[in-house]
């Protein structure tokens, strides 16, 4: 078993894998308390467009995913405030429009498709040492925003009207929750890629949830989830040589299926 | 008395449909202010309007606690359970005490943990604290939620409909509860509601709202222990 921590890639992988393995269900706990699950796959796609553009451009994918992904955040927020489109719709709206997009941009682009590849499927072995630091960077600062504004972002979990008539700003939290929602899923490309980032916010969430515990416990439950998730799932893919997007992801949704035994045995 | 809210002149329209208008009145403190009308007259926008929910034109006099809603910041003095909240539950685990305290603004646990026990004890359901709220009865929710109004010691208290969906014997215990918060406590209640029957016993003043309003008094022969 220790010999899959002899090798430099995967101690990378392990390290970058962790943090995301936390912050995505710590963000995802909100998303899906706001019902805004379908949100992650929404921010994915955005992403793709982002990570297809630069490498069109010819500069740093996970910057193009991150700043897609917050220019649409934005974008969202302010569609929402029109109350002429459903927001399920506007989310069809952007997976739609982006998958559109970057079918072009393959099509105008010229020998990335390998790495577009990877950004849709994850390719967590191939991380480098200088992305370290900027994926750490990123998921210190998602964890410091959401202890930081913990109270505000359950308000607004509640009922937006509610949240506001204590006094808070649920139109500036809703943007941070989007806003922080897009940076994991930006960094998430990396380890599950784009097309199972969802995954890897939503599923250790559900999973926490059969346990019949509190909010602030089911958020850490989840993270545990999260963290046991991308370790399985990285296990997993070296030795039996698989994709470790999958893996992952696959991981996590056995956790669900334990845990959703777990409550219906034992819990209730 | 001073007076809490002052509404003058008040007219709101939406998408070309007249919602309100022509509306007057003065809310004063201590006040129990039964709030009825048809669906769809304009009461919750009323209820809005007056929490800065809904912004108006500057024409528009509305004040709360002598500022104008969207200026106000004193939340503390107000505790608001929105319509159809408590009665259809929530979707993820909360626990009772979590609820409440997610009111309470302060970082120091002591001091929330303190309010959550003085709240969950005016409501009688101290009990129930490490529950999820999901798995309290839709009369045990209500309660909870307006726990959690109550966490901040508020001056006003507004409830938009609160007893949809709650069984008669759960509503009774409610109506009571909600009358000796104003008698006893000296709280000024508007309570949003169809059911002006069991209003009768607690209410100083009705408004009717449908698009106008009108203030009737209740029948003095159907009130019972009232003060004012």
């Amino acid at each position: 078993m220790l010999q899959i921590f002899q090798y430099t890639f995967m101690q990378r992988a392990f390290l970058v894998g962790t943090i995301v393995g936390v912050i995505a269900p710590l963000v995802g706990s909100f998303l899906v308390a706001k019902r805004y699950s379908a949100l992650a796959d929404t921010l994915s796609h955005v992403s793709l467009v982002g990570v297809a553009a630069a490498l069109v451009a010819r500069v740093y994918p996970l910057f193009g995913a991150i700043t897609a992904s917050l220019i649409v955040s934005l974008g969202i927020e302010q569609l929402q405030k029109l109350r002429t489109i459903l927001s399920e719709s506007i989310l069809a709206i952007f997976i739609y429009a982006s998958l559109g997009i970057v079918s072009i941009l393959v099509s105008v682009g010229s020998n990335f498709n390998n790495d577009l590849w990877s950004y849709l499927f994850g390719s967590l072995t191939t991380v480098t040492e200088e992305q370290i630091p900027v994926i750490w960077g990123i998921g210190i600062l998602v964890i410091i925003c959401v202890i930081a504004f913990y109270r505000q972002l359950v308000a607004i979990c509640l009922d937006s009207n509610l949240a506001q008539t204590s006094g808070i700003r649920s139109g500036i939290i809703g943007t941070l929750l989007l806003v922080i929602a897009a940076l994991v899923v930006s960094v998430g490309l990396q380890v599950v890629g784009g097309l199972l980032i969802g995954g890897l916010m939503i599923l250790p969430v559900v999973a926490s949830w059969q346990f019949g515990l509190g909010f602030r416990s089911s958020i850490f439950l989840s993270t545990i989830f999260g963290i046991v998730a991308v370790w399985g799932g990285l296990i997993a893919a070296f030795y039996l040589n698989l994709a470790t997007g999958g893996s992952i992801i696959l991981t996590s949704l056995l956790i669900f299926v334990i845990s959703l035994l777990v409550n219906r045995l034992w819990v209730n | 008395m001073s007076s809490i809210i002052s509404v003058k002149d008040l007219g709101y329209s939406y998408s070309s449909n007249t919602v309100l208008q022509n509306i007057n009145f003065e809310i004063q403190a201590g006040e129990y202010i039964a709030l009825t009308g048809p669906n769809g007259g304009g009461k919750t926008t009323l209820i809005k309007i007056i929490l800065g929910l809904i912004p108006v034109n500057k024409l528009t006099k509305v004040n709360i606690f002598g500022k104008n809603p969207q200026d106000f910041r004193d939340w503390h003095k107000i505790g608001y359970v929105p319509q159809s909240l408590a009665s259809t539950g929530l979707d993820f685990p909360i626990t009772v005490s979590e609820l409440i305290g997610n009111n309470f603004q302060t970082n120091s646990q002591t001091k929330i943990n303190t309010a959550v026990n003085i709240a969950l004890e005016t409501v009688s359901l101290l009990h129930q604290k490490d529950k999820l709220v999901s798995h309290l009865s839709g009369g045990q929710r209500q309660r909870a939620f307006i726990a959690r109004s109550l966490v901040n010691q508020p001056e006003l208290l507004i409830l938009d409909e609160p007893i949809a969906g709650i069984d008669a014997g759960s509503q009774s215990q409610f109506y009571n509860l909600i009358g000796n918060l104003n008698q006893l406590m000296g709280l000024t209640i508007i309570f949003v509601t169809h059911d002006l029957g069991a209003l009768n016993r607690w209410a100083n003043r009705i408004f009717c709202v449908n698009q106008t309003l009108v203030i009737e008094r209740p029948d003095p022969s159907q009130k019972h222990g009232h003060q004012h």
